[in-house]
């Protein structure tokens, strides 16, 4: 009656999900999951697929005697990625059954500004009412935000500083709502900041 | 030859038996996992555009392709848009284009397959940037249709 137990997995990882935590504009260090057969038979990794092109798989050795370990290196490009983020790699082994594993890496990823939401719109049905975005910065030392453009005239613009340096509300109204449009509403800040880092939202009539 | 016959029927029953248990005992290796509160399929997709197609009252669907820029060029769904998060600010505008073309909108985002995560990150992210609460993940992905 063999068959009604489950199937025993060779591969024993130490850790089958990691977390790191990379600071704004730091790039992530490389994950490193060891496992080890402790199975009676060789065992051979034949894929290693990952979740995202963002992941790197690197495996050290394909085919392990009894008793040997190994290790899978990953590489995570976090570019464009903010928050916590979670990725997998599923490995799949030659073993007869119950051939696959999962690895879970997680990533938090602090974004350099908050800008909640990063779109505002308005149906023409509705009244020209201020909506508000809010600008939170995450760096560790602070940013003077120093106003904010439209690429479209018909909307008013007004910034508040709540906590200068670090936290903001940008009002916007529209002019008039009769005409379905996108503006583009980009913040000014004191000092530059590094490249990549978002400043801009988006106000629409809709 | 006939009792051959019945000793291998014999032998084949004796072996479905604990195979038929077997399988029972592991049937979550057969059954499809539930569809979590935020996925949706394509069966569902297509239902939703026939409905938008038939009655303006219903809200239009627009699917979000979150894989590599190269995989979108190279083949993608109707209509579908990029997004991905790799080139996430210069992609951005054209969805918000697109938002602001209907008075209500389904967002259904796919990758590759079921074991690609960037769709759930791209959803999640427009959910959160967007304010938009009507986004789905199209369970099993493009290689799902």
């Amino acid at each position: 009656m063999f068959f009604l137990l489950p199937a025993l997995r060779a591969i024993d990882w130490e850790r089958t999900e990691i977390e790191q935590r990379a600071e704004i504009g730091e790039t992530l260090p490389p994950y490193e999951f060891t496992f080890k057969n402790s199975g009676t038979t060789p065992v051979s990794i034949t894929n290693a697929r990952a979740g995202c092109g963002c992941l790197a798989p690197v495996i050290d050795r394909e085919t392990l005697a009894p008793g040997e370990t190994g290790k899978v290196l990953v590489k995570f490009d976090r570019t464009g990625l903010v928050g916590e983020v979670a990725r997998t790699i599923t490995i799949t082994t030659d073993e007869s059954r119950n051939n696959t594993y999962e690895l879970t890496l997680r990533a938090n990823l602090p974004e350099p500004l908050t800008i909640a939401p990063r779109l505002v719109f308005w149906k023409s049905e509705n009244p020209a009412s201020t909506k508000s975005i809010d600008i939170k910065i995450n760096f560790a030392t602070p940013v003077e935000i120093t106003g904010a453009t439209c690429n479209r005239d018909n909307f008013d613009l007004a910034l508040v500083a709540l906590e200068p340096g670090r936290h903001y509300r940008l009002d916007v109204t529209p002019r008039d709502i009769a005409t379905p449009r996108l503006a583009v509403i980009t913040l000014k800040t004191a000092a530059p900041l590094p490249a990549g880092t978002t400043l801009t939202a988006y106000a629409q009539v809709r | 030859m006939r009792p051959l016959l019945r000793q291998a029927l014999i032998l084949l029953v004796l072996a479905a038996i604990p195979a038929l248990i077997s399988g029972f005992m592991h049937r979550e290796l057969f059954d499809d996992p539930p569809l979590a509160g935020d996925e949706t399929t394509w069966a569902q997709v297509y239902a939703w555009q026939r409905e938008a197609g038939t009655a303006t009252s219903q809200p239009r669907i627009l699917l979000i392709d979150a894989r590599p820029s190269e995989s979108h060029a190279a083949s993608h769904a109707p209509g579908a848009l990029p997004l991905n998060p790799a080139h996430w600010e210069q992609q951005l505008p054209a969805i918000i284009e697109e938002l602001g073309r209907a008075a209500e909108t389904r967002v259904v985002v796919y990758c590759d397959d079921a074991l690609c995560d960037t769709s759930r990150t791209v959803a999640e992210r427009i959910r959160r940037e967007l304010a938009l609460t009507n986004v789905f993940v199209l369970k099993g992905g493009w290689r799902a249709r």
